[in-house]
C-alpha cells in the first residue's frame, strides 16, 4: 500500500507536466492553413522545438510568471512544429501564436500583383497573421520572378510588443502571384539579456573542466587499486558490475551517444562496481531508500530555485530542452549520469580515501566535484553551484544509508523529475519517469518484506 | 685525520670531477635564440599596452605564455565581455594583436563594399551574430565595425604526445609496483609532497597567469581564475593522495651520484631547455612557484623512474640495455621533454631507494639549467647563477652527509 501511495503521489507530481499544447497544435495549425485558404489532408506530425537559452533570457528580464509567458508566447522559445501529410507546416508557440507558416504552392498561384501595389497587399495579410497588425510596418519588398511566378517577400518589424525593452520583432510574409505561401516570425533579443546567459553558460562549462580532471583522478586512483586487488585476489563482484555495465550500456546506446563514449564509460564504472567493498556498494535496500530520497531532493532543488528567484537571484524556471523529445530518450539521458558519477563519487572515492578521512570525509570530498558537472546558469553564479552542494549533500546522505546503488536511484529520480518538464506533456513521457521510481518502490516492499 | 674529515676528503675526490663536468656543461652550452626571452611578462605587457586596441579598454593583463619567440599576453577586462591577445616579438617589431568579442554584443552589419574600404582587404567570410555582422578576409577581421586586428603567431605543438602517453603510463605503473611491493616509506618525501601540494594550491592565484588559455571572451576572468585554482586544487589533492598511499621508499643509496643528476640536468636543459619557466619567473612570487615546481616535479619523475624500474626489472639482464635504450631515445626524441624523461632514466636507474632523490635532482638542474638559457634578463640571470651554485652544492653536501652516515653505521 504504501508503494502504491508513493507512485500515486509521484504522479500527482509530475502529472501535467512537460511543454503543454501539444495536444491542441495540429487543430490550430489547421485553423491556420483554412485561414489562408489551404485545406491540410492527412495525419499530422507535431514536434517541438524552441530555444532555452532565449527563453531563459526573456525570464531573465522579466522575472516571474511574465517572463514565462513571454517564452511560450510572443518570445518565441518554446514552439510545437506541425507538419501534415499532404503538405504544409505550420509553427506555433506553445500559447498557440502563430510562428511561421509554409502550404504548399498550387498549380494556379493567382495573378501576379502589381508591382508598385505589391507592399500594401502584403500589409493586408498581415491581420490574418499577427494578432496586433498595427503595431507592424513594412520595412522593404523584394521581388523575383521564378519559373513564371511573381514571387514577394514583404519584411515587416514589429517594435518590442509586450517583449522586455531592448527587444526587437521581425516578421517575413511571402506571397506567390497572390497567394500566401509563407509567413515568418523572429525575435532579435536585446544582447545584454542574451550575453547573461550565454555567458553564465560558457562559465559553468569551463568550470566542468576541474570537476572533469577529479573524476578522472578517481578513476585513475582506481584502475591502480583494482590492479593491486586483483594480484592480491581480494573478491571481485564481477555480477554487479557487469551488471552497471549493461545499464550503462543500454542508457547511452537509448541516448543516442557515440559506442566508444558509452563503451568506455560501461567499462569504467563495471569495474569500479565490481572492485567496490561490498559495504559501501550498497543492496537491494539502497534501491528503495534512494528512490524516495530522490524525491526529497527534487523537492529540495526546486524549492532552492524558489527561494533564490525570491531573494532577487535570477534560477532559470524554463526547462532546458534536450536535442531529442522520445520517451525513452528522457529515462536513458536521466538515469545515464547516475549511473555514471555516483558509483565514481560515492562509491569510489569513499572506497579510496576512507583509510585517510573517515567515510564521512572521503564522502564529503565528493560535493565540490558533483557540484561543478552539471549546473545550470545563474545570477549569481554561486547561487546554483550552491544549490547543487545542497543536492550533493542529500546524495551523500544516502549513499551513507543506501551505499552507491542508493545513490543512484535517487539520482535517477532526482534527474527524471528535474528533466520531465523540459519533454512534451503525456502519458508516455511520465511513464518513463515512473519507470525509475518503480523500480525503486519494488524493492523498498521487497526489502521490508524480508 | 678524524674520522669524520677523512671520509668527507675522501667523497670530495670523488666529487671533484662532478666540478668540472658542470664547467664544461655550463662553458659548452649551446644558445637557443629562438626560445630567449630578454624582458619578463611584465615588461611586455608595458610594450603591448600602447600597441592594443584604440577603440576597446583592454583591462589589465591576466595572461602569458611564450610564443614563437616573443610573449603572447591576453588582456580582459573585469566584465569579460571581449579579451585582447597582444603578442610582443623578442626581436623588437611591431606587436601585433588580435581581439575577441562575446558574440552576443552589438555592434554593426557592414556591407561586403565597405568591410573592404574599412579592412583594407576583401572579406572573404561574413559571420551574422546576434546583433552585428562580423567579418574576415586576409587573416584580419572586423568585428561588427570595430578592427579585430590580424594573425597572430601559434605556439608549435613541437612535443610528443606519444612521449607524454608513455610518461603517464609510467606514472601508474609507477603506482602499481609501489602498492604491490611496499617498502619503509620516507617521510621526509610525504613531508616535501605536502608542503608543495598544499603550497601550489595556495599559490595557484598567483601564477593563474600561466592558465590563461582558460580565458575567453564572455567568461569573466574571475571565473576563469576560479577554474583554474579548482583544477590545481584537484590536481594537487591526487598527487598528495598519491603520496600518502604509493610513498617513496626511504633511503638514498646512490647518494654520490646526486651532483651528477644535478649536472645531467644542466645538460639537458643546455641541449633543449623548459621554455615555460619564463612564464613562471614572471609570476608575482617566482621563487617559490620554482621551488614548488621542482619538488612536485621531482616526486612525479620518482613515481614514473619507479614504473620503468619495475618494468625493466622484470627483464633480468636486459635491465641495463633497456635503461641505455629509454636514454638514447630520450635524447633523440625527447625534444622539450628531454629533462623529464631523463629524470625517469636516472630514477630507474638509482632503484627504489634514493631514486627520487635523484629525479629531484636532475628536475632542479633541468629548471635551473632552463632560467639561465631562456631568462637573459639580468634579475633572473643573477638569481640563476646563484642557483646553479647552490644547487650543486646542495646535491654535494647532501651525498656527503649520506655517505658519511653510510660510513658510520658500516653500511
Amino acid at each position: 500500500m504504501a508503494g502504491i501511495a508513493a507512485l500515486v503521489l509521484v504522479w500527482r507530481v509530475i502529472a501535467g507536466q512537460g511543454r503543454q499544447g501539444r495536444d491542441v497544435a495540429a487543430a490550430r495549425a489547421r485553423q491556420v492553413l483554412s485561414a489562408v485558404g489551404f485545406e491540410p489532408t492527412g495525419g499530422a506530425l507535431t514536434t517541438p522545438e524552441g530555444e532555452h537559452e532565449r527563453a531563459w533570457a526573456l525570464e531573465r528580464a522579466r522575472p516571474g510568471p511574465t517572463g514565462r509567458r513571454l517564452a511560450a508566447g510572443e518570445g518565441g522559445a518554446l514552439r510545437w512544429r506541425v507538419v501534415f501529410q499532404g503538405g504544409g507546416e505550420v509553427g506555433l508557440t506553445e500559447d498557440g501564436l502563430l510562428w511561421s507558416l509554409r502550404r504548399p504552392l498550387p498549380t494556379d498561384p493567382g495573378p501576379s500583383l502589381y508591382r508598385p501595389h505589391a507592399g500594401r497587399r502584403l500589409e493586408q495579410t498581415l491581420p490574418r497573421l499577427v494578432p496586433d497588425p498595427e503595431a507592424w510596418a513594412l520595412d522593404e519588398v523584394q521581388t523575383w520572378d521564378e519559373e513564371g511566378t511573381i514571387w514577394y517577400r514583404g519584411r515587416f518589424l514589429g517594435g518590442t510588443g509586450s517583449l522586455p525593452q531592448g527587444w526587437r520583432r521581425e516578421a517575413e510574409v511571402e506571397v506567390a502571384g497572390s497567394t500566401l505561401v509563407g509567413f515568418l516570425r523572429r525575435v532579435q533579443p536585446l544582447g545584454i539579456d542574451l550575453g547573461v546567459v550565454q555567458g553564465r553558460s560558457r562559465e559553468l562549462e569551463l568550470l566542468r573542466a576541474p570537476a572533469l580532471v577529479g573524476l578522472g583522478l578517481i578513476v585513475l586512483a582506481m584502475l591502480v587499486t583494482g590492479v593491486t586487488s586483483d594480484v592480491r585476489h581480494r573478491p571481485v563482484a564481477w555480477a554487479a558490475g557487469a551488471a552497471i555495465a549493461v545499464a550503462i550500456g543500454a542508457a547511452g546506446a537509448v541516448a543516442g551517444e557515440p559506442v566508444a563514449s558509452w563503451g568506455g564509460q560501461a567499462l569504467m564504472v563495471g569495474v569500479l562496481m565490481a572492485l567496490l567493498p561490498p559495504e559501501l556498494r550498497g543492496g537491494r535496500c539502497g534501491w528503495g531508500w534512494g528512490a524516495w530520497a530522490g524525491l526529497g531532493a527534487a523537492a529540495i532543488a526546486l524549492a532552492g530555485r524558489f527561494l533564490v528567484s525570491g531573494m532577487g537571484g535570477f534560477v532559470p524556471a524554463s526547462p532546458f530542452l534536450p536535442p531529442e523529445t522520445g520517451a525513452w530518450y528522457l529515462a536513458a539521458t536521466a538515469w545515464l549520469p547516475a549511473l555514471v558519477e555516483e558509483p565514481v563519487l560515492r562509491g569510489a572515492l569513499p572506497a579510496l580515501a576512507r583509510p585517510l578521512l573517515g567515510w564521512w570525509g572521503a564522502a564529503l570530498l565528493s560535493v565540490p566535484v558533483g557540484a561543478l558537472l552539471h549546473p545550470l546558469p545563474a545570477v549569481p553564479l554561486a547561487a546554483t553551484v550552491g544549490l547543487e552542494v545542497v543536492v550533493q549533500l542529500v546524495l551523500v546522505g544516502v549513499a551513507w544509508r543506501g551505499g552507491a546503488i542508493g545513490a543512484v536511484a535517487a539520482r535517477g529520480v532526482l534527474e527524471s523529475t528535474l528533466r520531465r518538464p523540459g519533454f512534451p506533456a503525456g502519458w508516455p513521457w511520465d511513464l518513463a519517469v515512473l519507470a525509475g521510481l518503480v523500480v525503486g518502490v519494488v524493492c523498498l516492499t521487497a526489502w521490508r518484506r524480508r | 685525520m678524524s674520522d669524520r674529515v677523512a671520509p668527507a676528503l675522501k667523497v670530495l675526490r670523488r666529487l671533484g670531477p662532478v666540478a668540472v663536468a658542470m664547467a664544461v656543461v655550463v662553458a659548452a652550452r649551446q644558445p637557443h635564440p629562438g626560445e630567449e626571452a630578454t624582458q619578463p611578462a611584465s615588461g611586455a605587457a608595458t610594450l603591448a599596452a600602447s600597441a592594443a586596441s584604440p577603440w576597446l579598454e583592454p583591462g589589465p593583463v591576466r595572461g602569458w605564455q611564450r610564443v614563437a619567440s616573443g610573449w603572447m599576453l591576453r588582456f580582459q577586462p573585469d566584465h569579460g565581455a571581449w579579451l585582447l591577445d597582444v603578442w610582443v616579438p623578442e626581436a623588437g617589431g611591431h606587436p601585433s594583436w588580435r581581439l575577441e568579442v562575446a558574440q552576443w554584443l552589438p555592434g554593426a552589419r557592414l556591407s561586403s563594399e565597405a568591410a573592404s574600404a574599412w579592412l583594407g582587404v576583401t572579406p572573404v567570410a561574413a559571420r551574422e551574430q546576434l546583433g552585428r555582422r562580423d567579418w574576415s578576409g586576409a587573416g584580419w577581421a572586423l568585428v561588427g565595425s570595430l578592427p579585430a586586428g590580424g594573425r597572430l603567431p601559434r605556439s608549435g605543438g613541437a612535443s610528443s604526445g606519444e612521449l607524454r602517453a608513455v610518461l603517464a603510463g609510467l606514472l601508474l605503473a609507477g603506482a602499481t609496483a609501489r602498492r604491490l611491493e611496499r617498502r619503509l616509506s620516507d617521510p621526509v618525501w610525504l613531508g616535501l609532497v605536502g608542503v608543495a601540494a598544499v603550497g601550489m594550491a595556495g599559490l595557484a592565484p598567483a601564477v593563474f597567469p600561466l592558465g590563461g588559455r582558460l580565458l575567453a571572451a564572455e567568461i569573466r576572468p574571475a571565473v576563469a581564475g576560479l577554474a583554474w585554482w579548482a583544477g590545481v586544487a584537484m590536481l594537487m589533492g591526487g598527487i598528495l593522495f598519491a603520496a600518502i598511499t604509493c610513498p617513496t621508499a626511504r633511503g638514498l643509496k646512490p647518494a654520490r651520484l646526486l651532483p651528477w643528476a644535478f649536472v645531467l640536468g644542466l645538460a639537458a636543459a643546455s641541449a633543449a631547455p623548459v621554455v615555460w619557466v619564463a612564464e613562471l619567473a614572471s609570476v608575482a612570487a617566482p621563487i617559490p612557484a620554482l621551488a614548488v615546481a621542482a619538488v612536485l616535479g621531482g616526486w612525479l619523475a620518482g613515481l614514473a623512474g619507479d614504473g620503468l624500474g619495475a618494468l625493466a626489472a622484470s627483464l633480468g639482464p636486459a635491465r641495463v640495455p633497456l635503461l641505455i635504450a629509454a636514454a638514447v631515445a630520450a635524447v633523440l626524441v625527447g625534444g622539450p621533454l628531454l629533462g623529464p624523461s631523463l629524470a625517469v632514466v636516472a630514477v630507474a636507474a638509482g632503484g627504489r631507494e634514493g631514486g627520487a632523490w635523484l629525479g629531484l635532482a636532475v628536475v632542479a638542474g633541468v629548471l635551473v639549467g632552463s632560467l639561465a638559457v631562456v631568462c637573459v634578463w639580468p634579475e633572473v640571470q643573477w638569481g640563476a647563477w646563484a642557483a646553479l651554485v647552490g644547487g650543486l652544492g646542495a646535491t654535494m653536501l647532501a651525498a656527503w652527509a649520506a655517505e658519511a652516515r653510510r660510513v658510520q653505521s658500516g653500511g
